[in-house]
């Protein structure tokens, strides 16, 4: 008999008792999360390309999600953690990053985007907050489509898209390079701040 | 004004979808309407069979605009532009006020997601430039009320007003607008990479 996998559980990535349907489809592809891959890019190349089948055309959502957690595969299996999944910064309204690794310089934050087209303004607009709040801050894209991730690198290179460190093809090397700078850095939880910073009494 | 004023009196015919507009309603900058709502709500019907298109929707309810500034006298003006400090998001309509805030306007036929770009747009213009105001306005109405009651609950809370681009509520916010008082300031605006922006447009 065969035991369902449940990683995603054990790894926090999932909210409820059962599996979304991109988890589903995540456990089909990946039943033994031991299997090996010799790159972050690899793993993400194999994953993408087994869910094809399932996936078809459509189902946009379950697509962006599936993408998500196999880069969030990708960080566990290359030790870069901890990582946030899904966060709200303190002090930055009404913005989900889809990662966040915070170093000892400020956050990296990571966008997961299946393709781009309009989205990369929202997140360059997302780099910039951040940017706001954390001066050392670094943002990057991370992207399956290779034309528009091209596009878009030639913005940040001009200095259109000024707040996005860089756009990356997550099925490259690129990808596996950003994995290799993040694992030279020494990677810590999110600090939490005091929101009033110092006083000279507090006067109940 | 003259009752022959054009849209080229103002270089307002450089931008996209002027000259076809003014060709559809000769005399858009003085024609008679009993409210600012009526004359947008006059635009609207008639570009009707022009309106197929989203691009060309959202741009002739921005001209609308455009031209309901120049006949209520509310200016200097800037149109497509973004301002310094916040990089990468365009306003449709940017006011500097002599204060030194700024009023940001930006124009939607739909909105869907799109207002939570608004909101962190509109907090960064907050952040940079106290006491700046965002209007957002709408064509579509139900989007429009949705986002009043986002606006309402705080979880839009930088956004100052939302109004339906036909409804009273248009009235009001011009009323308001025109209680402010606007300077020319080039220092801050941020024409794009193109030069794609406008203005600033004097109101003679």
């Amino acid at each position: 008999m065969t035991v369902a996998p449940t990683y995603l559980k054990d790894l926090e990535l999932q909210n409820g008792l059962v599996p979304t349907q991109a988890g589903e489809i995540l456990y089909q592809v990946l039943p033994d999360i031991e299997e090996a891959f010799a790159q972050p890019s690899e793993l993400v190349a194999k994953l993408w390309s087994r869910s094809a089948p399932i996936l078809g055309g459509g189902q946009n959502s379950i697509r962006g999600e599936l993408f998500e957690l196999i880069i969030a595969i990708a960080l566990v299996k290359f030790g870069l953690r901890p990582f946030y999944y899904q966060v709200k910064l303190a002090l930055i309204p009404e913005t989900d990053y889809d990662f966040v690794i915070w170093t000892r310089s400020g956050p990296v934050v990571i966008s997961a985007k299946t393709s781009l087209r309009e989205r990369i303004k929202q997140a360059a607009l997302e780099a910039v907050a951040l940017k706001m709040v954390h001066r050392r801050a670094s943002s990057y894209v991370l992207t399956l489509d290779h034309i528009e991730a091209e596009n878009a690198n030639r913005k940040v290179m001009a200095g259109d898209l000024p707040a996005l460190t860089a756009v990356i093809k997550a099925d490259t090397f690129e990808f596996d390079e950003l994995c290799q700078c993040l694992g030279q850095v020494e990677i810590i939880e999110g600090p939490t701040v005091a929101l009033v910073a110092k006083s000279r009494a507090a006067v109940k | 004004m003259t009752s022959k004023a054009k849209f080229a009196d103002f270089d307002l015919h450089r931008l996209p979808g002027a000259l076809k507009l003014e060709s559809l309603i000769p005399n858009i900058l003085t024609v008679h309407a009993n409210s600012p709502s009526s004359f947008i709500a006059d635009v609207w019907e008639k570009t009707k069979a022009e309106n197929s298109a989203a691009g060309t929707r959202g741009q002739n309810l921005l001209l609308g605009l455009v031209a309901l500034f120049v006949r209520e006298s509310i200016g200097p003006f800037y149109v497509s532009c973004g301002v310094r400090g916040i990089p990468t998001h365009t306003w449709d309509l940017v006011l500097p006020h002599e204060s030194g805030a700024v009023t940001a306007i930006s124009s939607n036929v739909t909105l869907k997601e799109r207002w939570k770009v608004e909101n962190l747009a509109a907090w960064g213009l907050k952040r940079e430039y106290e006491l700046s105001k965002t209007f957002v306005v709408v064509h579509n109405k139900q989007e429009a009320a949705n986002l009043r009651r986002l606006i309402e609950t705080n979880d839009a809370a930088y956004i100052d007003s939302c109004v339906q681009a036909c409804s009273t509520d248009l009235d009001q916010l011009i009323i308001e607008l025109k209680s402010f008082r606007y300077i020319e300031r080039n220092s801050i605006i941020d024409r794009g990479p193109r030069d794609k922006g406008l203005g600033p447009i004097y109101i003679r």
